[in-house]
């Protein structure tokens, strides 16, 4: 690379980066429309935020049994939380807080979900509080939720997608008997009053699972399969009284943690550059492009709502972008020392350092996608949030981090003492 | 000045004076514990709610709003509650939500049973119980003005089930991704590396845990998340240190070196990066303490203290443990084969 070429690139990542920067922390009016008309919002502010954070509205919810459930009402109220977390996970609501209140019989569901307004976009969140039924057009049920077994997306032989329903024993001889009657004709899949598929019956289904096909996307079967299975277990329930929540943490939380984010970057920079010279500036912008590119990718990615543990899965994902510079120039420093050539150090201390940040890395990345396959709620998205953070800090380590250094030491005009780099002779002189 | 790496301590043959350190705090956690409990949340302990509304009068005044709810809480507590959290809720922040542990005089009170659960809320809610007190204090706190009297209150019993599944959730899968990490490890290093680590990764969890117990830090959901983040961090420590281990012992001039002095070398060897790399790490996380706690955001910094807690504990154990750890876990596993071919 040239001098010329290194200044040109160096300056589209300085740009690149402090363009980021500002769309995502400020927010100011559009020129050319009158002030307030139509204003741009920052990036930042449109990052999910969970309660503690941000507020939201709650609601208790006092579901309804028949007669008949009572026995076993310790069991439905538990199926009943599960019911409403996964409905609240599938539509990205990770940091809603479910929690029962009330003791014995007088228990009640409480529901708190960040960011939301009223009591009305809870209902449309948690969905309808009715039960899922298989019925014909004039609305007679054939089945229930209770006859269903398993529920799952996938796609047919032609590769189109599918919802594939596995039914219990006596929800395979409902089943029989409904297709037999509806043969050719439609079958409609509800829950409480809303449609969520209406599929064609093409002749009678004796087998213990049947898919429903014509459907458009994957994502769509996913939703329809993920609302079926959800609405396995039949419970309804009312709203009772709701309020909107301020802030848990205080307001001051965010501001705080964006302040205390700032200088704790700036520290790493002073640190890295008093350690590493031109390496430690190369470090610093690539941890600068690192942390706007993660505050991008935290406003893009759905499940995320930054709550307090996300912010320490931040933190922990900084540490660790750094850790990684710091492997790559200790180990650059070495292979200099060992007599090589700047050059040739620094492209065999990558080479080297990167097997060591994948090993390092690589098991917290295993961690996090258990976590977030395992975990409901809160903690699915903390899993998320640290999964991304570490991908995208060994990208930058182990690309933009090289990118610059190379582009340091070519418009230092080739001088390894510009990078920090010294050779084992010359450090015993100096001492 | 002499270089980090021109050390030559010997972090194996110390390894003797090291162990018993953490061994010493960790049972002095643990018997914390057993004598004095841990600082539960309502998260996980369950609890009572007192939600005191605000009429108009006081919740358009904010001055007075903050004195009421300051003689609330010191009546509260000198009724001998204690208050686990707080938080503002309403459409104006009119509705003051105090969250109340079992706990009465200090002592803990036994609520697994519904019957223990009734008594509590009655404590609340009896006939001059602490719900009429505030309503009192309320009432009483301006004698000028009548339309103060429209403020009401109301209580109930909160339960910790979701928050206990949500515990157990992260338990199981907490210890799936252990057992993948010990997987991975033992293919890509060795099965006797993959066991140190874990075992390293169980000491800075355990101490998080005695630490907190011990500076009666209270534990919440936020908790869970606080430990899983030092479990990243611990792993990701020891790895670096192992991948030292796994090329040192490939080099030449090492060819004739025992296990230990290859662990010490490895240690030295990655020493300043692991104390760099902690230094960095720590100075965001107290940043964060700190200006958290001057901004008045008191949560905030008792949430980042676990995180300090768990970052000394796992910088301490992948420096002092883990590699000599490998050591005597290799020399077992000699003697496990000498016995087989023995016999």
């Amino acid at each position: 690379m040239s001098k010329v070429k290194s200044g040109i690139i160096l300056g589209i990542i300085v740009l690149l980066t402090a363009i980021l920067a500002v769309l995502e922390f400020a927010s100011f009016p559009i020129p050319g429309y009158k002030n307030g008309i139509k204003d741009y919002n920052s990036i930042g502010s449109t990052i999910g935020l969970g309660i503690d954070l941000k507020g939201g509205y709650a609601a208790v919810l006092t579901p309804k049994y028949s007669d008949s459930q009572q026995e076993n009402i310790d069991e439905l109220f538990d199926s009943a939380v599960d019911i409403l977390r996964t409905r609240l996970d599938n539509k990205g609501y990770t940091e809603a807080i479910i929690t029962i209140q009330g003791v014995g019989d007088d228990r009640e569901i409480r529901i708190e979900i960040p960011e939301v307004e009223d009591a009305d976009e809870i209902l449309s969140i948690i969905g309808s509080s009715g039960k899922l039924s298989f019925e014909d057009e004039s609305g007679v049920p054939y089945l229930e939720g209770e006859h269903i077994e398993n529920c799952y997306a996938g796609y047919d032989q032609n590769g189109q997608p599918i919802v594939v329903l596995e039914f219990t024993a006596e929800g395979t001889k409902k089943f029989s008997q409904a297709t037999q009657q509806l043969s050719g004709k439609t079958m409609y899949i509800k829950l409480g009053d809303d449609i969520i598929s209406s599929p064609k019956v093409n002749e009678q289904i004796t087998s213990a699972s049947a898919q429903i096909e014509g459907i458009e996307t994957y994502e769509q079967a996913e939703t329809i399969a993920a609302v079926i299975k959800a609405g396995r277990l039949d419970f309804e329930f009312e709203i009772g009284s709701s309020n909107k929540i301020s802030a848990t943490l205080g307001e001051n939380a965010l501001p705080a943690s964006v302040v205390a984010g700032g200088i704790g970057l700036l520290i790493i920079f002073a640190l890295m550059i008093v350690f590493y010279r031109g390496m430690g500036i190369a470090a610093s912008l690539a941890l600068a492009l690192y942390t706007v590119l993660f505050i991008l990718l935290l406003a893009l990615v759905p499940w995320v709502e930054l709550t307090l543990p996300g912010i320490a899965g931040i933190i922990l994902s900084i540490g660790m972008a750094v850790d990684a510079n710091v492997i790559i120039f200790e180990r650059i420093k070495e292979e200099f020392e060992s007599g090589k050539t700047a050059t040739n150090a620094i492209r065999t201390g990558f080479k080297r350092a990167f097997v060591t940040i994948f090993d390092s890395n690589i098991t917290t990345v295993l961690a996090s996608i258990v976590l977030w396959i395992l975990c409901p709620g809160s903690i699915k998205g903390f899993a998320i949030t640290l999964l991304l953070g570490i991908v995208l800090s060994m990208f930058t380590a182990i690309v933009v981090s090289r990118l610059l250094v190379n582009i340091m030491y070519n418009l230092s005009g080739g001088k390894a003492s510009f990078l920090g780099l010294k050779k084992e002779v010359l450090f015993d002189e100096e001492d | 000045m002499k270089r980090i790496k021109d050390l030559t301590f010997k972090f194996f043959e110390k390894f003797k004076y090291f162990a018993p350190v953490s061994l010493a705090i960790i049972l002095a956690g643990f018997i914390v514990m057993i004598f004095a409990g841990m600082n539960i949340g309502i998260d996980f302990a369950g609890g009572a709610t007192v939600n005191v509304e605000f009429g108009d009068y006081v919740a358009t005044r904010e001055n007075v709003k903050e004195d009421l709810v300051d003689q609330i809480n010191d009546l509260i507590k000198s009724e001998g509650f204690e208050i686990g959290s707080t938080r503002w809720s309403g459409e104006d922040k009119n509705i003051y939500e105090i969250g109340l542990k079992y706990s009465l005089n200090g002592k803990k009170i036994d609520a697994s049973s519904e019957k223990a659960q009734n008594e509590f809320r009655a404590l609340l809610e009896e006939e001059n119980g602490l719900n009429d007190k505030i309503v009192e204090l309320i009432n009483n706190y301006n004698d000028e003005f009548d339309v103060i009297k429209d403020d009401t209150i109301d209580s109930n019993i909160v339960g910790a089930e979701t928050s206990r599944k949500l515990l157990k959730n992260a338990i199981i899968a907490t210890l799936v991704a252990i057992v993948i990490m010990l997987i991975y490890i033992g293919f890509r290093f060795t099965i006797t590396s993959g066991l140190a680590a874990i075992v390293a990764l169980a000491h800075d969890v355990l101490m998080m845990i005695a630490l907190v117990t011990i500076f009666r830090v209270q534990v919440n959901t936020t908790f869970i998340a606080a430990v899983i983040t030092i479990v990243g961090y611990s792993i990701n420590a020891t790895i670096v240190i192992f991948d030292r281990i796994r090329e040192v012992a490939k080099l030449d001039s090492m060819k004739d070196a025992t296990d230990a002095e290859i662990a010490n070398k490895s240690i030295i060897d990655t020493l300043k990066r692991t104390i760099l790399t902690t230094i960095t790490t720590l100075a965001v996380i107290v940043v964060l303490a700190i200006v958290c706690a001057v901004l008045g955001v008191s949560t905030m910094a008792e949430f980042a203290l676990p995180i300090i807690f768990g970052l000394i504990a796992g910088t301490y154990s992948s420096v002092f443990l883990s590699a000599p750890m490998w050591v005597y876990f290799r020399k077992i596993a000699k003697k496990i084969k000498n016995l087989k071919k023995t016999v």
